[in-house]
């Protein structure tokens, strides 16, 4: 094949006209062509089928059959070569139906010339090239559509369209979602049907000033507004505006989003940053008032310390017992501090449990040994240990701090006698369930036990004996072991004595009264 | 004899534990962290014991001043503070202190123990 050749196909059953055809092409000058020759139906529908050809010359009758059959099998076929009819008499109806069937020309044999058919050729051809262009065009504008109708109504946000008269022509299912208002409903409304009450004004003021001025202080930018849904509900959206123009005039584009959510993690956010301020206030103002309080008794101490430890011998004794009054009151305000910080702490929340693998018959020897130097000789203390005990994950700081002050107490109410510290282990995993702490004291009758949590109650003993303190350490011991999910539970009995036992775990719960 | 460095704004607190130590120890008093920082790198003191509340630069600060100078971070820094509530302990020693003394130092014998664990 010579190349640029147009490739036609004649199906033609009179070798005669073959013949013609062939000397026609021929004898074109500037256009060479490649011919090939179907001379029966079948093999003429066989070479549509293969599609090999840029055009068809087709005779109108064929075998006897009608060529328009023919013609209706190429189309389906999809063979996209033009197809020039052609026909031995001149037949106007037959022209339309031949063209209304897709055929590129109707030519009549007798008036066929070499110009004639050459021109009638290629205009088949290019026409042909020039509708598949159109096709292909529309197809790609028929897919970018919807990809495009795809991507705005898979968003989430409202995607609105509104021409310059601010009705709304385009409403995309986010809108719908969000407003509450489907496609139907919505179209042809105007925009500030969406808006609330407060900023339908402003938004009339300044869609105005936008048509007289060309200005606007929000399109091209992202502003926050109220909107209002279809049910009437009001919430707060984000819109950012775009303007267009196009042949029919000037659109707006709304892409709308609704921000309830948003709001409510900012407002949480801020609570947060609040509480966390206020907390954190609160314990920079505890801390500098523990210093405060506690620095003028270092000196008061401080002081008082080093003038009985003088060796100068300059003091009297009497002078000697009231600086040991000043100092035993310095040191009872400075317990007193303490606990009050302590309390003040964990009223305020401000005491975290820090937990780790800790033995307990550690605390509770440490504990006793710094009682050993305090307690009168009229008061013993015993400590009863199993041999081997396993750690619990605990705070050990805070659990010293329990035990510290219910012995302390129990040494306050005891002047003769036994202080009794038992650690009881579980059977199991001999892991400490309990300690309790047993003296031989004043005790106390069963309804007062639960006042005795009570921050500054301090019970009347009713004896001779009186104790010092404000009831705050065993207020402190309540809130620590609530901290840490331990029980404190009393047991007592007037003028036997009582138990004050730290329970950990659950099994070994005593009843809370004597 | 060895050098104990004592910085507190509260002279009263100075003079506390001047007292007790000056007959064993040489005293250097500082009432402020920059201060002390510059007395240090002149003279180097054994041991410091350090106030927490102190203002402008407070203790915290100081300590992690002293740990990040070359010629002064192995120094045996003893808080003394009436920050003294519950965790405060471990806290400071968290922070990297060498030991910690509540106020008011109730029992003397406690500062001197103290203290001996660090002189080296």
């Amino acid at each position: 094949m010579a190349p640029g050749a147009i490739r036609v196909l004649l199906i033609e059953d009179q070798e005669t006209d073959y013949m013609l055809t062939r000397r026609m092409l021929a004898s074109c000058e500037n256009q060479s062509f490649d011919l090939q020759w179907a001379n029966t139906w079948q093999t003429g529908i066989e070479a549509i089928r293969r599609c090999a050809h840029d055009v068809c010359l087709l005779d109108f009758r064929i075998d006897g059959a009608d060529g328009l059959e023919l013609l209706k099998e190429s189309s389906d076929i999809g063979c996209t070569a033009p197809v020039i009819l052609l026909t031995g008499i001149s037949d106007y109806r037959l022209d339309i139906e031949a063209m209304e069937l897709g055929a590129a020309d109707f030519l009549v044999k007798d008036k066929i010339t070499p110009e004639l058919l050459e021109r009638s050729i290629r205009y088949a051809i290019a026409q042909s090239r020039a509708m598949l262009e159109l096709r292909r065009r529309q197809d790609d504008l028929r897919a970018s559509e919807l990809r495009f109708r795809s991507v705005v109504q898979s968003a989430a946000d409202a995607i609105i369209l509104a021409d310059e008269t601010g009705k709304i022509v385009f409403w995309n299912k986010g809108a719908e979602t969000i407003f509450g208002y489907v496609e139907d409903e919505i179209l042809g409304a105007q925009i500030e049907t969406l808006l609330s009450e407060t900023y339908r004004a402003q938004h009339r003021e300044s869609f105005e000033r936008f048509r007289l001025t060309g200005r606007s202080q929000i399109i091209g930018k992202t502003v926050e507004l109220q909107g209002l849904r279809k049910d009437q509900s009001l919430f707060p959206l984000e819109l950012s505006l775009a303007s267009w123009t196009n042949g029919i005039g000037t659109m707006f584009t709304a892409i709308i989003r609704d921000i309830s959510e948003r709001r409510r993690t900012e407002e949480l956010r801020w609570a947060k940053e609040a509480a966390e301020d206020a907390s954190h206030a609160k314990s920079t103002c505890l801390a500098r008032m523990s210093n405060e309080l506690r620095t003028p008794l270092h000196s008061i101490i401080g002081f008082g310390n080093l003038l009985i430890g003088s060796k100068s011998g300059n003091l009297s004794d009497q002078e000697m017992d009231f600086l040991g009054r000043i100092l035993s009151n310095a040191k009872d305000q400075l317990k007193l501090v303490n606990t009050v910080m302590d309390l003040s702490k964990i009223e305020a929340r401000q005491m975290d449990v820090q937990v780790e693998p800790v033995s307990v018959d550690g605390i509770v020897r440490d504990v006793v040994e710094q009682f050993e130097a305090e307690r009168s000789s009229d008061v013993q203390i015993v400590l009863s240990l199993p041999p081997t005990v396993a750690p619990i994950p605990a705070d050990a700081q805070k659990i010293k701090q329990v035990l510290l002050n219910i012995v302390d107490n129990a040494l306050k109410f005891t002047k003769r006698g036994t202080i009794t510290i038992e650690l009881i282990l579980s059977s199991g995993n001999r892991q400490p369930v309990r300690i309790d702490v047993t003296d031989t004291g004043v005790g106390m009758p069963p309804e007062r036990i639960n006042e005795i949590f009570e921050p500054f109650h301090q019970l009347e003993s009713g004896s001779n004996l009186h104790p010092k303190g404000t009831g705050l350490g065993l207020s402190v011991c309540k809130s620590l072991c609530d901290l840490m999910g331990y029980q404190l539970q009393v047991h007592s009995q007037p003028g036997r004595g009582s138990t004050f036992s730290i329970v950990f775990a659950e099994s070994s719960r005593l009843p809370l009264t004597a | 004899m060895r050098k104990i460095a004592v910085v507190d704004d509260n002279s009263d607190n100075r003079l506390i534990i001047r007292t007790i130590l000056e007959d064993q120890y040489e005293i250097l008093e500082f009432s402020s962290g920059l201060e002390a920082i510059e007395g240090f790198r002149k003279r180097k003191p054994d041991v410091v014991i350090l106030d927490i509340s102190l203002p402008e630069m407070d203790g915290t600060e100081i300590l992690r001043r002293i740990r990040d100078d070359p010629q002064l971070h192995d120094l045996p820094v003893i808080a003394l503070t009436a920050h003294a509530m519950v965790g405060d302990r471990e806290k400071y020693l968290a922070a990297g202190f060498n030991d910690y003394v509540a106020k008011p130092i109730l029992d003397m014998t406690i500062l001197f123990s103290t203290i001996q664990r660090w002189e080296t």
